[in-house]
């Protein structure tokens, strides 16, 4: 392979650069062209070129363009694109982002010089859009004075401050006893069908008139699944303030691989200019699979599960870009809900234990629970949220403190008297509490309460106003 | 009795000016506290009005700076698809064979080693003359040692000038490439 650098000697007929040098999104574009022209001399201009081996499952795989780089973009002569993957010795291994009918093996790729980026701004709140930032609700193409790029640093550790403002979800068991601050990384886990999304979307629906933006990521989810979605957030008025950013299943794989990406730069882009945002990753386990199958297909070396080497670095990458900024950097927050799905109850596999331990807590839904009424499933002894007690208002804390500790006894409790021990007063006083709270903490979907009304009935069943009521069977 | 109660009086008042002193101390320190906090709160949110201000500014700042190239392109693009002519693209074409002749022996063996086949494709602004046509075939087939055969097709959009595959490369030397670099590097 040529190497490029030969062409750039001092008297040279030719002129190498256009395209080789990576646009840099701080320099302004009259001083990056300032520079450009410093040295500028009408002269035959020498750009790499690359041509198409092979197309298909949405990878090419291109000869040529010996200064590619990772995550270049690449322009295809027929109007297609693509991002580098994958660099070999004599090969370059892309992921398909955008494919025309005419592209086929012999067509000509060029490197684009640029990064991948998607347009940002307030023009995208209510909008449904594909990761590259093109519309999917039939609607104009938004209309943004900036870009982003998907795949930026995440914030240094003297940009950020400390998590001390509550998200509300509007769920009892979640505001009361796994509280979310804004800024946290809370993790929504369970089986399939056990009530994630749906914990995910009334979260979303309860920030109306909270000041917070929210963006909604679905990662290979099917058309019926996104229809409904939609349809719901329309429903409850929560587009106002939500962008939904869809890589569905039949999507090319390379749009699915970047859906999260796109939705974190979305709220990034907020969180820099002061607001609050919540994204929710819907989900990093289809996500996970994703990038499997793009490495397979490209030949990376698998590793365990036959994921490559670095899924955790590309789930932490992305989750550590959410944080609560210093106000000396716009102090905004980003919350991230990823979700993940787990096989029979599993919370020790590979993608989700990874997942446990990037985030800052994690809600664990239990099949069995849901089967059993008990919703939102779940389960409180399994759930934890390690910095959201920072962020929970006193009085919530000071009513809540001892609530989750009792409840896990009284579940214990409860297991004796299956036996048909006969207990003593005091005894028998705690289990019917405990029964109690566990009918208080019943929530039907699409419900989510104000903090007030979980202040008020904290204090109900503190002062044991509830104790006469007998629960049903 | 009188006087006892009298200094129970007086003692009680002075109960209750140290404790209206204290009432009001404890007040004036709550008072400083929370004003305090206030103003901390103020200097947070000005300071974050402040960045966001800052950002706003660079994001408009740099949404014209780009906005103004582009229109600069449109303007030279439809400028020069008037005035380029056949004069201009000959010119332009021998100014591209000049420089290919000048190239250094590294520059040659480099693109001797990544275009391969005899067959290179071209796109011409205008059709080239017999002569030119010649004259480019010789130029690439020193540069190249081997020999060439030309296939050069005629596209208008690149208003004059010439683009060339070679390989792993492609040579542009025309208007249309010159003011792309221009507007996007």
């Amino acid at each position: 392979m040529a190497d490029p650098s030969s062409h750039q000697g001092k008297g040279s007929g030719l002129s190498v650069g256009a395209g080789f040098e990576r646009t840099r999104g701080s320099t302004s574009p009259l001083e990056a062209l300032r520079l450009r022209l410093d040295g500028y001399r009408l002269a035959p201009r020498l750009q790499e070129q690359g041509t198409v081996l092979a197309l298909g499952d949405g990878i090419a795989w291109i000869e040529g363009l010996p200064s590619a780089a990772m995550d270049d973009l690449l322009d295809f002569e027929d109007g297609s694109r693509a991002m580098v993957f994958a660099l070999g010795k004599t090969r370059v291994g892309a992921i398909l982002l955008e494919e025309t009918e005419y592209l086929t093996a012999g067509t000509a790729v060029h490197r684009s010089g640029r990064l991948l980026s998607i347009p940002v701004g307030d023009a995208l709140i209510g909008r449904v859009l594909d990761p590259l930032g093109n519309p999917l609700d039939g609607l104009d193409p938004p209309v943004c004075t900036a870009r982003l790029p998907l795949d930026t640093p995440s914030p240094p550790i003297i940009a950020r401050d400390f998590v001390n403002a509550p998200l509300y979800s509007g769920c009892k068991i979640v505001d009361t006893m796994i509280p979310i601050g804004r800024g946290q990384r809370q993790l929504l886990i369970g089986d399939e069908g056990t009530g994630r999304s749906a914990l995910a979307i009334d979260t979303v629906i309860h920030q109306q008139g909270q000041n917070v933006l929210c963006v909604y990521v679905l990662i290979g989810q099917k058309r019926s699944t996104v229809v409904s979605t939609l349809e719901t957030l329309r429903r409850e008025g929560a587009m106002d303030y939500t962008t939904v950013v869809v890589g569905e299943a039949f999507a090319l794989p390379g749009l699915k691989y970047l859906a999260p990406m796109a939705g974190c730069a979305i709220a990034e882009y907020w969180m820099q200019r002061g607001r609050d945002t919540l994204v929710v990753y819907d989900d990093l386990s289809t996500h996970a699979y994703t990038y499997r199958e793009l490495s397979l297909l490209l030949r990376r070396p698998p590793g365990r599960e036959a994921y490559p080497g670095d899924i955790f670095y590309l789930h932490s990458r992305l989750l550590e870009r959410s944080t609560r900024l210093a106000a000396d950097q716009g102090g905004g927050s980003m919350t991230a809900l990823p979700i993940v799905e787990t096989q029979q109850g599993e919370i020790a596999a590979y993608i989700t234990t990874n997942l446990i331990s990037i985030t800052d807590g994690q809600i664990y839904l239990d099949s069995r629970l849901f089967a059993s009424g008990f919703r939102p499933a779940i389960d409180i002894g399994r759930s934890v949220s390690r910095i959201g007690g920072k962020a929970q208002h006193p009085r919530i804390k000071e009513e809540a403190g001892r609530m989750k500790l009792d409840y896990l006894q009284f579940l214990e409790l409860e297991v004796f008297t299956r036996f048909g021990a006969r207990l003593e007063e005091s005894m028998a006083r705690k289990l019917k509490r405990g029964k109690v709270l566990r009918e208080i903490l019943k929530q039907d979907r699409l419900h989510p309460l104000p903090i007030e009304f979980h202040l008020a009935w904290l204090i109900a069943f503190n002062k044991d106003c509830w104790i006469r009521w007998n629960p049903p069977r | 009795m009188k006087q006892r109660y009298e200094a129970r009086l007086a003692e009680w008042e002075e109960e209750k000016k140290k404790a209206r002193e204290d009432f009001r101390r404890e007040l004036e320190s709550e008072r400083q506290r929370h004003l305090n906090a206030i103003r901390q709160e103020l200097d947070e949110e000005r300071r974050k009005a402040e960045v966001v201000w800052e950002q706003e500014k660079s994001e408009w700042r740099r949404h014209t700076e780009e906005q103004a190239l582009l229109l600069g392109v449109a303007f030279c693009a439809r400028m020069l698809s008037r005035l380029a002519d056949e004069h201009l693209h000959h010119r332009l074409v021998t100014l591209f064979l000049e420089d290919l002749r000048q190239l250094s022996g590294e520059e040659k063996e480099s693109l001797r080693r990544n275009s391969t086949g005899a067959e290179l494709r071209g796109w011409s602004a205008y059709p080239l003359g017999e002569e030119e046509r010649l004259s480019l075939s010789r130029t690439l087939e020193s540069l190249l040692g081997r020999p060439v055969e030309l296939s050069i097709q005629v596209d208008p959009d690149l208003i004059a000038g010439i683009r060339l595959h070679l390989g792993a490369y492609v040579i542009r030397a025309n208007l249309h490439d010159e003011l792309e670099f221009f507007s996007h590097g």
